[in-house]
């Protein structure tokens, strides 16, 4: 029975991407040499001088659209990465107040690697980071740096082990708190235009509402708007949710070892 | 002198800033020493304990000369020679040998480890920090005699080594 | 056929293999832990689709990040006939997020699961429960 349910599900999506092929043209390419009208606008508008009321100030696309044009998706977005995260949190709340051994020596990986992941680690923060505070030049952004920026605790309490990095005070108490102080300034960003007057996300001035975040820097580097300040707080805030994700992990993980 | 080191780690996160985006105006120039700082205030500390040392600049040009020299005297002859044995040229004998170190710095131990294992034919399977002992896999292991399998495998790294670590 | 059709025929065969495998993995195998991998690699393989269909295939072609920081009309013209198309990346990044969240929850609760019954297999998981309503 189940065999048979496997392998009509199976067919219905085979045949759904086949179907799929002979609408795009079989065969060939699956996009246009022209670009499509929603792409092309985009485009147009996203760092355009001469239309006021459409620019976004930034010249990376995919970051003018996630967090001026379709700023409100990418807000319930991160909602629902969040969700997920309090809900992993809450399906293991008991472990949150439970103290891993401390040991008072560094077991972990040998020396060679903990000396070589020192420097790695050093410089997936820098990089993480330059994401996050380029993201509206450059691609990159606050998703990436701050998934790039979770490396680091996984890293700490693999090469090091949790009780290293607890001595360092990573714990997820503060991870928590980076987490919600964070998300707290992006709400803040996000409702900024209403106080003063404008629209919710607002990002430039429109029609009705003469309200703009800095657009340019001194030397008219782009900055975005609230693109930059939204990338920037986003970079922190995932930071610390997959930080407290991967410290709950650890901790489940050495507690049961300890049984 | 702590806080030495963290000056140290800022200043080389600043360099690396610029190189991984390659483009100066007044906006990178004002956001690279935030994002180094964040850096070097997480890990700072850790990463150089020993600052005068960090910024010598002798010691980075030893870095470079040692790193042209390793990868195109010491890699080419080794290639050579695993290529011989390889052909049916030469004969071999694979074991696992220790052979002693005696640096004081993790980064020399580290840099002397990851030179045997990058040259072809030796390989460092695991470390005895205690002991001073790596364990290596050695493709001509004829003998075991401490003194001589050092001599063969680690002597080529070691002035170098020792010269932009230690000392 | 040319060369360019049996490429993007294998290019769109191997995506459909890669979404049939994973498909089956999800349904047929009994271990929680494969089933979530599977529905990874379903999703990773929708990325690579999406990525495709917002690529562009002409020369010359430029990612979609403007060099120029106050372009004048013909400027943005040349930038819009070589651009790729920036939604699919946007909804690209979107998914990569929901997939990650979706799979982070999963995990805890396969480690639950596996703290109440013992066992990642659904199979045993569905047994055990059965024995225990018998016993009542």
């Amino acid at each position: 029975m189940t065999g048979l349910v496997a392998a009509v599900s199976i067919l219905i999506v085979l045949f759904a991407l086949a179907y799929g092929l002979v609408v795009l043209g079989i065969s060939g390419p699956p996009a246009p040499a022209k670009l499509r009208l929603l792409g092309e606008k985009y485009l147009y508008y996203m760092i355009n001088p001469a239309t006021k009321y459409f620019t976004a100030e930034s010249p990376e696309g995919v970051s003018a659209i996630l967090w001026d044009y379709r700023g409100l998706d990418t807000l319930y977005e991160t909602m629902v990465l969040f969700g997920a995260i309090i809900g992993a949190i809450l399906v293991y709340r008991e472990y949150l107040h439970s103290e891993p051994g401390k040991t008072g020596k560094i077991y972990g990986l040998s020396l060679i690697v903990r000396a070589v992941s020192k420097i790695i680690i050093w410089l997936t923060i820098i990089i993480a980071v330059a994401f996050g505070f380029t993201g509206q030049i450059t691609p990159g952004g606050g998703f990436v740096g701050g998934a790039a920026f979770a490396v680091v605790p996984v890293l700490l309490a693999l090469v090091y082990t949790l009780g290293y990095a607890r001595r360092l005070g990573l714990t997820h108490r503060r991870a928590l708190l980076l987490r919600a102080t964070f998300l707290l300034l992006l709400v803040l960003v996000i409702i900024t235009p209403l106080i003063a007057g404008g629209y919710v996300f607002q990002n430039q001035a429109k029609p009705g509402s003469s309200f703009s975040f800095p657009g340019r820097f001194i030397d008219s580097t782009p900055l975005g708007g609230s693109i930059f300040l939204l990338n920037l707080f986003e970079l922190f805030a995932v930071a610390g949710a997959f930080t407290v994700a991967f410290i709950l992990l650890g901790v489940i993980a050495s507690l049961k070892e300890g049984d | 002198m702590m806080r030495a080191g963290y000056i140290a780690v800022w200043l080389a996160g600043i360099l690396i800033y610029f190189l991984i985006v390659a483009r100066i105006t007044l906006f990178d120039l004002v956001v690279a020493p935030i994002i180094s700082m964040v850096a070097a205030l997480i890990v700072g500390g850790e990463v150089v304990k020993k600052p005068g040392k960090a910024l010598s600049p002798k010691r980075w040009l030893y870095g470079l000369a040692y790193t042209l020299y390793y990868l195109l005297v010491v890699e080419p002859a080794c290639h050579l020679r695993v290529a011989s044995m390889v052909l049916g040229l030469r004969d071999y004998m694979p074991d696992i040998v220790e052979v002693p170190f005696d640096y004081r710095t993790d980064y020399a131990v580290a840099a002397t480890a990851n030179s045997i294992t990058n040259t072809p034919g030796t390989i460092v399977v695991d470390i005895d920090p205690e002991a001073k002992k790596y364990f290596v896999h050695w493709l001509e292991a004829y003998t075991r005699d401490p003194r001589i399998v050092r001599e063969k495998i680690i002597m080529v790294f070691d002035k170098w080594i020792k010269k932009i670590f230690e000392d | 056929m040319g060369v360019g059709e049996v490429f993007w025929l294998y290019v769109w065969l191997i995506i459909m293999a890669n979404a049939g495998m994973a498909l089956y993995g999800l349904i047929m195998r009994p271990n929680v832990l494969k089933k979530i991998a599977c529905l990874t690699v379903l999703a990773d393989t929708s990325f690579i689709v999406l990525a495709l269909i917002g690529y562009r295939f002409k020369y010359p072609v430029s990612p979609y990040v403007m060099t120029s920081w106050a372009p004048d009309n013909a400027t943005l013209t040349r930038f819009i006939s070589e651009s790729v198309d920036p939604l699919p990346p946007t909804l690209t990044i979107t998914a990569v997020v929901i997939n990650l969240s979706i799979t982070i929850l999963l995990v805890f609760l396969a480690i639950r699961l596996y703290e109440v019954y013992g066992t990642l297999d659904v199979k045993k998981i569905a047994m055990i429960k059965k024995e225990l309503r018998g016993e009542q």
